[in-house]
């Protein structure tokens, strides 16, 4: 049976894509064989791209984001648009009128988000499928965990954007999941690297990240701040015990501080709000999506295409994007989150000064139920990023990889290394996963 | 942080500059979810930054210019335009 065949069956089940693609076309390269799925807010020609958004309802791209192209390059088949959290705003994909996916390892529960779907396929895929995903303040880590896949989240700039329907420009990452290591990396190694589209690109080399072997004397860090109050102690229990595993391996851990790890939440949403309501300012009925009979005049129209297509979470971040950016209140809210923003990332830059990688969990509980999730205030879904907002914040690579269960769900390591330190960061990641 | 109300009047305001337009009742939900989150905001008040360059990326960014050469698209930049005669989009008025 061909993949796009078989994908459709297990979509019945799931509820993972948004769209297909008409057919699988397939090449020569390193991605030969392989079915790639793309997360819905990634540019594929020709197929219905929405970023999880009805306000981009209809919109077919005319073009490739660059990752695209790299991996038809490669001989890729591009299997269609995986289901995401409108435009990457949430953390359990439930913010979306699309599809929302169900976890492969409990169907009551939620597959994380935003990246949700791009994680469900990954798990339940029986054909060598690889994603593409984006993370901005852990949409691919979250997912990852959850589903008990490997999700890989760069550098910031280590991988074009051209392409990417933009939530937050100074922190989204397109990045991977795969079903082990090796292939996470394979799919890296493809996608990194320059573009001339996109000028935040870093030029430094990329390594074959497939090369995987054991890192001699590997130090990991433990953060404390990423462990006790708050964390499931069952799920702390399984991280533990793969530390001590690792370290019976040979790894040595290392204690280390992160003092700033408590105010990374409210920078990191301050800085993600601001600059999602410039990024969705775009949207207005005229050019792509969601477009209806023009009456009135521009405000008339504009204020009705977004009062249409966007959902209850886009509304609150666009309104608190727009308070914190007014004259009056910006120096309080998006200046001084700048700043604590550069204080993130002194923590880490003085972290790894002593250590190769830190590891932590990687979400404070297992995946929940969605009837728990219903019961949530908004603030309630900000704080269940917790752990994985710092590092993004910070542009620094971060890796989730499946350690083990509590209650019978996947828990996930985090692993998170220094600025393009990936390969360092997917041989500690390799090492956990053969332990 | 100044200590901030967040009124229904804020909250139209802000739905108006957004070019958003709301009920009544989600006017009143947004003023009481709003006014928690802005509040949970203001811990970053603990943090001394006086002195500290704010990080408008995460890494340093260099410039990177390509050579000033006309490069023709592939693609119709108006595919997906629903309403428009030629080259030109219908648009609302301006008044």
């Amino acid at each position: 049976m061909n993949s796009l065949k078989r994908a459709k069956e297990l979509d019945q089940e799931y509820h993972f894509m948004n769209a297909f693609a008409d057919s699988l076309d397939s090449g020569e390269g390193r991605l030969k064989g392989y079915t790639v799925s793309v997360k819905d807010n990634v540019c594929v020609k020709g197929v219905q791209s929405t970023a999880g958004s009805k306000v981009l309802e209809g919109y077919v791209p005319p073009f490739d984001a660059t990752v695209i192209a790299k991996c038809r390059a490669e001989g890729a088949s591009i299997l269609g648009k995986t289901t995401q959290d409108e435009f990457g705003f949430g953390t359990f994909n439930v913010n979306t009128p699309f599809n929302k996916p169900l976890n492969p390892h409990d169907p009551e529960r939620s597959t994380g988000g935003s990246s949700g779907g791009a994680a469900c396929i990954t798990a339940v895929a029986d054909f060598p499928h690889l994603a593409i995903s984006e993370s901005t303040g852990g949409s691919i880590s979250c997912p990852a965990s959850w589903c008990g896949v490997v999700g890989v989240t760069p550098t910031y700039g280590r991988v074009s954007r051209w392409g990417l329907i933009d939530y937050a420009n100074s922190l989204d990452k397109i990045g991977v999941m795969g079903k082990t290591v090796k292939e996470a990396a394979l799919l890296l190694s493809v996608i990194s690297g320059p573009d001339k589209y996109d000028s935040t690109v870093l030029d430094t080399p990329v390594p074959d990240y497939t090369e995987l072997e054991s890192v001699e004397e590997l130090k990991v860090g433990v953060p404390k701040e990423y462990y006790g109050e708050g964390i499931n102690s069952d799920v702390e229990k399984t991280i533990w015990s793969t530390l001590k595993k690792l370290e019976s391996k040979g790894a040595k851990l290392i204690d280390v501080s992160l003092p700033h790890t408590k105010y990374a939440l409210s920078s990191y949403y301050i800085i993600a709000m601001a600059e999602a309501s410039t990024n969705l300012s775009k949207f207005s009925g005229l050019r792509y999506g969601l477009q209806e009979h023009i009456e009135g005049d521009f405000n008339q129209y504009f204020s009705k295409i977004r009062t249409l297509g966007f959902g209850d979470e886009s509304k609150r971040r666009v309104m608190l994007g727009t308070f914190t950016r007014m004259a009056g209140y910006r120096d309080a809210y998006y200046l001084k989150a700048l700043k604590v923003r550069t204080k993130v990332i002194e923590d880490f830059k003085h972290a790894f000064e002593a250590v190769d990688v830190l590891a932590a969990p990687t979400m404070p509980v297992v995946a929940p139920r969605f009837d728990e999730i219903e019961e949530l205030e908004p603030i309630q879904h900000y704080m269940m990023d917790i752990l994985t907002v710092a590092p993004n914040l910070a542009g620094i690579p971060m890796v989730s990889v499946p350690c083990g269960t509590s209650e019978d769900m996947p828990v996930g390591l985090h692993l998170m290394a220094d600025h393009l330190q990936e390969h360092t960061m997917l041989r500690a990641a390799w090492e956990v996963e053969n332990l | 942080m100044a200590e901030i109300a967040v009124t229904r009047e804020l909250v139209k305001e802000l739905a108006k500059a957004a070019r958003l337009v709301l009920s009544e009742e989600e006017t009143d939900k947004y003023t009481q979810q709003l006014s928690v989150i802005l509040d949970a905001f203001k811990e970053l008040d603990e943090v001394p930054t006086d002195g500290v360059e704010p990080s408008y990326h995460p890494i340093e960014i260099k410039d990177s210019l390509r050579e000033d050469k006309p490069e023709k698209w592939e693609w119709d930049p108006l595919a997906n335009v629903k309403d428009h005669e030629g080259k030109y989009i219908r648009g609302p008025s301006i008044k």
